[in-house]
């Protein structure tokens, strides 16, 4: 029985540079259950954006998938050929970008590029198209959706138009949707109203969503699942509990201690010394062994394996011995 | 505008250290309408706008984009001409003194912005960068620049192997080091920070804020803070100005903001504020529709099409400034006693 939609084992990224190969995605797992958001965090080059495109096998050119398996709804999306990937996006798997205002395009109008996709997948079998284009954009809290379908992106404040982009993410009824920072872009208050959608969508029609974000608020409030990705791999998973509240990994402490809130207030913050590598290629042992303060002679050496804390939580730290669950 | 005294007036001229006061200040932009129209279209951001700076402290500035966070530092440094009002830096008027006076005033006040790459010039290396504003300002040349050079840059932590590298050889926290070094170069008094870790990874904001904390108390800097992250902002600030279309609708201190905001805005800013812990149960605020546009800002008050609480007397007067405790004020209807509902316990016997 097959009680995961999305299975990602061992994937591996890489994009070949002058310098030598760069795994963006280094042999990472994870498994999402229908209905879940399952959050994808972490900070620049950390590889959440590859991970997310190498799902909907967009990883752009020379970059490639070297290894591993992608296993939607029981089939390996790896094995697929570009034509029947082309048939699953937008029908099965969707994307929501950063940026709605780079993402529309900009010489057609919301109801052309909406229509467009419906009837691509063909998902009115009476062909009404445009009744279900405008109902769809009133259900995502546009106001006046009859006269947002006749206007031009430009025309539309950056909510709007993440509204819309949500809205063409959904207009195929997909099984997973990977939001790519879906709200970096946008003012708080208009963050909260897009993730609130995000998350009634998910109780409202059982959409299954990737939030992939730099932002540990936005994770805590969203989602239900947490991969803390740091240079390629996940050095944490587990539960939005288990990763703030039985936090294991010390990247993952240092994170949430770096956070300002007012009881740090009159104190220096937290700090985690240096910046993200970019050039990461030498390093043998566990990826933050440089910048960890807990760094043992074994760490520079040996990458760590998973320790499993629970049937959710695991952590690939030194810190924890090899914690094999039977 | 109300017509009453302004609280932060009164308030600042009981506080005995400003640097900068702002009074009325009225900035507008002119745009033509269309492509081939000679009409022209006025914009105004600020208008009649007071604040003040204390020295030695920081200021926060948060809103939401488009409120005017920027065009307010510009118009206080005047690389925007402002059309009205004063900007009095230590008691003179910037808006009025000459260029030469302009140009040595604004050593004194300095500008980082988001995105430390677009401030340098990916062709100069770093000592070249953190130089130039020496070599254009001052007579410093050869030895002593070079020492002064290594000297700056150690203070914002970054060591002599980084001297020779060029922008795009350093990390986004090490580029926004080296703005800052070269923002401190001319011992500024005041820096308007534009939105200054909003660029960096989580990991690396911490460690510019300590920074910026470590350098104010050395140098006595005065800060103007602008951002929409709030944490960050609460964090750094002492006092806190909570902008909505170009309007102040709260000013308190950062603690008088964070316990008890009085402004609607300012509350449901707070409450859209992701807060990183799962079990935090929070009720929120969810502000319906869109920020309005500030060439064409709504009557009455500019809040009232997008508040929770509003109320017919909104939609047609602008409302005062209400003092709710010595340095904390806030501009709504609700604080006016008469709009205020019945307090209970307040019986009606």
């Amino acid at each position: 029985m097959e009680d995961h939609l999305l299975r990602v084992e061992d994937l591996q990224v890489v994009f070949p540079t002058p310098h030598g190969p760069v795994y963006a995605v280094n042999r990472i797992s994870f498994a999402i259950r229908a209905g879940q958001i399952y959050g994808v965090v972490g900070e620049s080059g950390c590889g959440k954006t590859a991970t997310g495109r190498a799902i909907l096998g967009l990883i752009p050119p020379p970059g490639r998938i070297n290894g591993g398996r992608i296993i939607f709804r029981g089939e390996n999306l790896l094995e697929k050929s570009a034509y029947e990937m082309q048939h699953l996006r937008g029908r099965r798997l969707a994307m929501v970008f950063q940026d709605p205002a780079a993402a529309l395009n900009p010489v057609f109008t919301i109801g052309r590029q909406l229509l467009g996709i419906m009837k691509h997948h063909r998902i009115a079998s009476d062909g009404r198209y445009g009744p279900r284009a405008v109902q769809l954009l009133g259900d995502l809290g546009l106001p006046a959706p009859e006269r947002i379908v006749k206007r031009y992106p430009h025309e539309l404040s950056g909510g709007m138009q993440q509204r819309v982009m949500i809205a063409m993410a959904l207009a195929a009824e997909p099984d997973l949707i990977i939001a790519d920072e879906p709200t970096s872009a946008l003012d708080v208050t208009i963050q909260s109203q897009i993730l609130d959608l995000l998350v009634q969508l998910r109780d409202q029609r059982g959409v299954t969503i990737i939030m992939i974000t730099h932002d540990l608020g936005v994770v805590a409030e969203t989602c239900d699942e947490v991969g803390v990705f740091y240079l390629g791999e996940i050095i944490e998973g587990g539960t939005v509990r288990d990763i703030f509240h039985r936090t294991r990994h010390p990247y993952t402490r240092k994170l949430l201690a770096s956070l300002p809130n007012p009881e740090k207030w009159g104190r220096e913050l937290d700090i985690i010394p240096g910046s993200v590598p970019t050039n990461f290629e030498n390093i043998k042992g566990c990826a933050f062994a440089p910048r960890c303060k807990q760094c043992m002679a074994i760490c520079q050496t040996t990458k760590p394996k998973s320790a499993v804390f629970s049937t959710t939580h695991h952590t690939a730290c030194h810190l924890y011995g090899e914690r094999e669950s039977g | 505008m109300s017509k009453n005294t302004h609280p932060a007036e009164s308030k600042t001229a009981m506080a005995a250290d400003i640097l900068v006061d702002i009074r009325n200040l009225t900035v507008e932009y002119v745009s033509s309408r269309g492509l081939f129209s000679r009409r022209k279209r006025r914009v105004r951001v600020l208008e009649n706008f007071n604040l003040a700076l204390p020295r030695g402290k920081t200021l926060g500035i948060v809103g939401e984009s488009g409120c005017g966070k920027t065009t307010l530092a510009n118009g206080i440094s005047r690389f925007i001409r402002s059309i009205q009002g004063e900007v009095l830096f230590e008691g003179q008027d910037i808006l009025t003194m000459d260029h030469r006076t302009l140009r040595a005033q604004r050593q004194k006040m300095q500008m980082v912005f988001q995105n430390p790459f677009n401030s340098l010039n990916p062709r100069m290396k770093i000592h070249q960068l953190v130089g130039e504003p020496l070599a254009t300002h001052t007579r410093m040349r050869g030895k002593a620049l070079k020492n002064r050079v290594g000297q700056l840059l150690e203070e914002v932590g970054l060591g002599r192997g980084h001297l020779r590298r060029y922008p795009h050889q350093i990390s986004g926290g090490q580029a926004q080091r080296v703005v800052l070094a070269r923002a401190l170069a001319l011992k500024p008094q005041l820096l308007f920070l534009d939105e200054p870790t909003s660029a960096l990874d989580v990991s690396v904001q911490a460690q510019i804020v300590n920074l910026l904390k470590k350098l104010q108390a050395k140098h006595q800097l005065t800060y103007m803070f602008i951002s929409h992250g709030l944490g960050v902002v609460q964090h750094i600030s002492d006092q806190i100005a909570v902008l909505y279309l170009g309007e102040v609708v709260e000013q308190a201190s950062r603690d008088d903001l964070f316990h008890n905001p009085r402004h609607p805005y300012t509350q449901a800013l707070f409450a859209s504020m992701p807060i990183p812990d799962p079990d935090r149960n929070k009720t929120r605020i969810l502000l319906k529709g869109n920020v309005p546009s500030i060439s064409d800002p709504p009557p009455g008050c500019r809040f009232h099409t997008r508040c929770p609480r509003v109320m017919e007397v909104c939609r047609k007067r602008v409302p005062d400034a209400h003092v709710i405790r010595q340095g904390h004020w806030a501009r709504c209807h609700l604080l006016s006693t008469a709009a205020l509902p019945a307090q209970p316990g307040n019986g009606d016997s």
